[in-house]
């Protein structure tokens, strides 16, 4: 016992010595310790589910603010009239209510005068529906005032879009026989195909360099979105590298798949980007614009190639082990070789439909107005956002939506156009089409117009000019121009280097702003934009801003 | 009988060797890359017994020369990891300075040439 005891000692004393002598044994417990707690909170894995994320939980979007609520009873649209002549008007608007209200509608002025032009008894409702009210404007009014019957009611209601239109009527009796306003609403949210079972994590994209991907036949001509169920699993150092949805048509003959074709549309996240795309149901819609052929195969797929996937960074795609949608089947793509797998990824694929009105597709957003005495007004303008693509009648591969710039653009390359067909449901008289170039280092834009899509004729164009932010080298003066890349990467043209200022130039633009007199009876117009194929400048891509398209309808 | 078998091992020896184990041990555990990993392993080899800073200083350069030619061919992917990779060997290189200077002010200069 005393011999053990005494042994123990001696290795103690013999352990200090060493340490003493050998700091550096010192420094690397010390530094192994540190590195071991570090990555201990740095590596563990954080795994977040779609069911975890349901009923809103995740979602990182801030939701837009109702107008009218319980603490605040009065919503003013402030300046609406002024300027305005006295007359009859009509104020269109879309309102969105979570319960059964009434709302009165006054005319305003900073006096607080105050005159009731309407009482409007709303129903609840998930989208916001379009509402019109005539009343006769009198002098002194300056605003338009929305507020509760009962201003202590506990309803919320959403008020948008409003717009008011001078009427050539002149009498009330006149009113009455306007036609209603037809307002175009695209739809974004009906599924042309899916499969909802999800039971089942695929775990293939834990490995590196895979595609895993589900056939799906098209249904509709277009796609507008891909929902899908991924639990994501990572920790704190999970990287910035994206994952890469996409789009592509293939051969598929029931039981393998190929494909040869290049990617329709793509769309690239991050570990930390994808949230912006989480939905209520904890689901991720990923915006996706396509021209599609009905009944032909297409692949969606995420690709992790460019991803460090590791046994705690990799995502999993929900689905069914069993094979439960019959018109397409599972794959996964490693290397060359793209094999089937069993079972269904959960999907569902969204299109666009446009309103329809005689058969003919109204644009989202675009106004049909009845002013009275047998003329009409046909108005639509692009929102900036990405249902701006659904208004496309036509367009090359690569033409996307810009997030960054609000625009549709495409690239400057072959034979690369999108095109518009106006549909205005009455005669024309007279329209006018508006929009200017993008950015100055963009590719010239070329816009035609067609009434029966054989003789196109070039619309004119002035030079105008834009402010332009660039960015100057505070050092030695020379100049970074940020603005001219047109890439969508480096669309963000005010951001310059901490060591530059930026300046404001003038830019040299072009500015389409033309009016248009059919010769003959037409109800629809066409119009086609492409870039300028003598343009030698750098431009990779074209687009148009500020379009808008107004026309004089002949309604009787 | 026994104590016949295992060769005589010096104390600072199995210390040495259990802190190298553990650092395999600790690669494994949170699973990291092969290259990071052995870059980890390294680095506690080298604090155990330090090379001269200019070895680790001139992989950093011939890196830091490769990640330029990457990104000219551009090749982003490969160029971010060589250029993780130099910033790893400055790492070593600054530390390895750090006990040279240590050292030489100890009155012990390091040659391994």
């Amino acid at each position: 016992m005393f011999k053990k005891k005494k042994m123990q000692n001696n290795f103690g004393k013999k352990l200090i010595n060493i340490l003493k002598i050998n700091k550096r044994i010192f420094l690397v417990v010390a530094f192994l310790g540190l590195v071991f707690v570090i990555n201990q909170a740095l590596y563990a894995n954080h795994k977040k589910t779609t069911e975890a994320c349901a009923s809103g939980k995740c979602l990182s979007t801030v939701a837009e603010k109702p107008q009218l609520t319980k603490d605040n009873g009065y919503y003013y649209v402030d300046d609406i009239f002024k300027d305005q002549p006295s007359g009859y008007y009509r104020v269109t608007f879309l309102e969105k209510s979570d319960s059964a209200m009434p709302v009165l509608m006054d005319l305003n002025t900073y006096t607080e005068k105050e005159s009731q032009i309407a009482e409007l008894n709303l129903v609840p409702s998930d989208k916001f529906q379009p509402q019109e009210v005539f009343f006769y404007l009198s002098d002194g009014f300056d605003s338009l005032l929305f507020q509760k019957k009962d201003p202590n009611s506990a309803g919320n209601i959403f008020i948008k879009a409003v717009g008011i239109t001078k009427l050539n009527a002149t009498s009330q009796a006149e009113l009455v026989a306007m036609k209603k306003t037809l307002v175009g609403e695209t739809n974004l949210e009906a599924v042309t195909a899916s499969q909802t079972d999800s039971d089942y994590a695929f775990p293939w994209l834990k490995d590196s360099k895979t595609i895993l991907g589900q056939v799906f036949q098209a249904k509709d001509s277009v796609i507008s979105a891909v929902s899908l169920k991924i639990d994501i699993n990572k920790n704190l150092n999970s990287g910035s590298r994206q994952y890469t949805l996409s789009l592509r048509k293939v051969n598929y003959d029931g039981e393998s798949v190929s494909y040869d074709g290049a990617v329709i549309v793509d769309t690239a996240f991050s570990f930390s980007s994808i949230e912006k795309y989480r939905q209520a149901d904890g689901t991720f819609l990923f915006p996706l614009f396509g021209m599609l052929e009905k009944n032909q195969y297409y692949l969606i797929s995420l690709d992790n190639s460019k991803v460090d996937v590791s046994k705690q960074n990799y995502l999993e795609l929900k689905g069914s082990k069993e094979d439960k949608y019959s018109a397409g089947i599972a794959v996964v793509k490693k290397g060359k070789e793209m094999y089937p797998i069993d079972g269904d990824l959960y999907f569902k694929i969204y299109g666009a439909q446009l309103l329809q009105e005689g058969g003919m597709k109204i644009f989202n957003g675009a106004k049909i107005e009845d002013l009275g005495k047998g003329s009409g007004r046909y108005s639509y303008a692009t929102e900036g956002k990405f249902v701006d693509l659904f208004d496309l009648s036509g367009a090359s591969a690569g033409t996307e939506f810009s997030e960054s710039d609000k625009i549709i653009y495409a690239p400057a390359k072959d034979n690369a156009s999108f095109s518009y067909a106006v549909n205005m449901l009455y005669p024309i008289s007279k329209l006018n089409f508006s929009a200017s170039q993008v950015k100055a280092g963009w590719k010239k834009v070329k816009v035609s117009y067609s009434f029966d899509q054989n003789d196109w004729v070039d619309l004119p164009f002035s030079a105008g000019s834009e402010l332009a932010t660039t960015a100057i080298e505070a050092d030695n003066g020379e100049s970074v121009d940020g603005s001219s890349s047109d890439t969508s990467e480096a669309q963000d043209s005010l951001a310059v280097a901490d060591n530059t200022v930026p300046v404001v130039t003038e830019e040299s633009v072009q500015v389409f702003d033309a009016d248009i007199v059919p010769t003959k009876e037409a109800r629809t117009v066409y119009f086609k934009i492409t870039y300028d194929p003598s343009d030698t400048s750098k431009g990779k891509s074209f687009a148009l801003k500020n379009l808008k398209i107004t026309a004089e309808l002949k309604l009787k | 009988m026994s104590k016949n078998i295992f060769p005589k091992i010096s104390l600072k020896i199995f210390l040495e060797a259990v802190l190298v184990l553990f650092t395999v041990g600790m690669a494994f555990y949170f699973q990291w890359e092969i290259a990071n990993a052995i870059f980890f392993i390294l680095f506690v080899l080298f604090l155990l017994h330090p090379i001269s800073s200019r070895f680790p200083a001139g992989g950093a350069i011939i890196l830091l020369v490769a990640t330029a030619a990457l990104l000219v061919a551009k090749k982003e992917d490969w160029a971010e990891t060589s250029a993780i990779w130099a910033y790893y060997l400055m790492i070593f290189t600054a530390t390895m300075a750090f006990f040279e200077l240590h050292e030489e002010k100890d009155g012990v200069i390091i040659n391994k040439n």
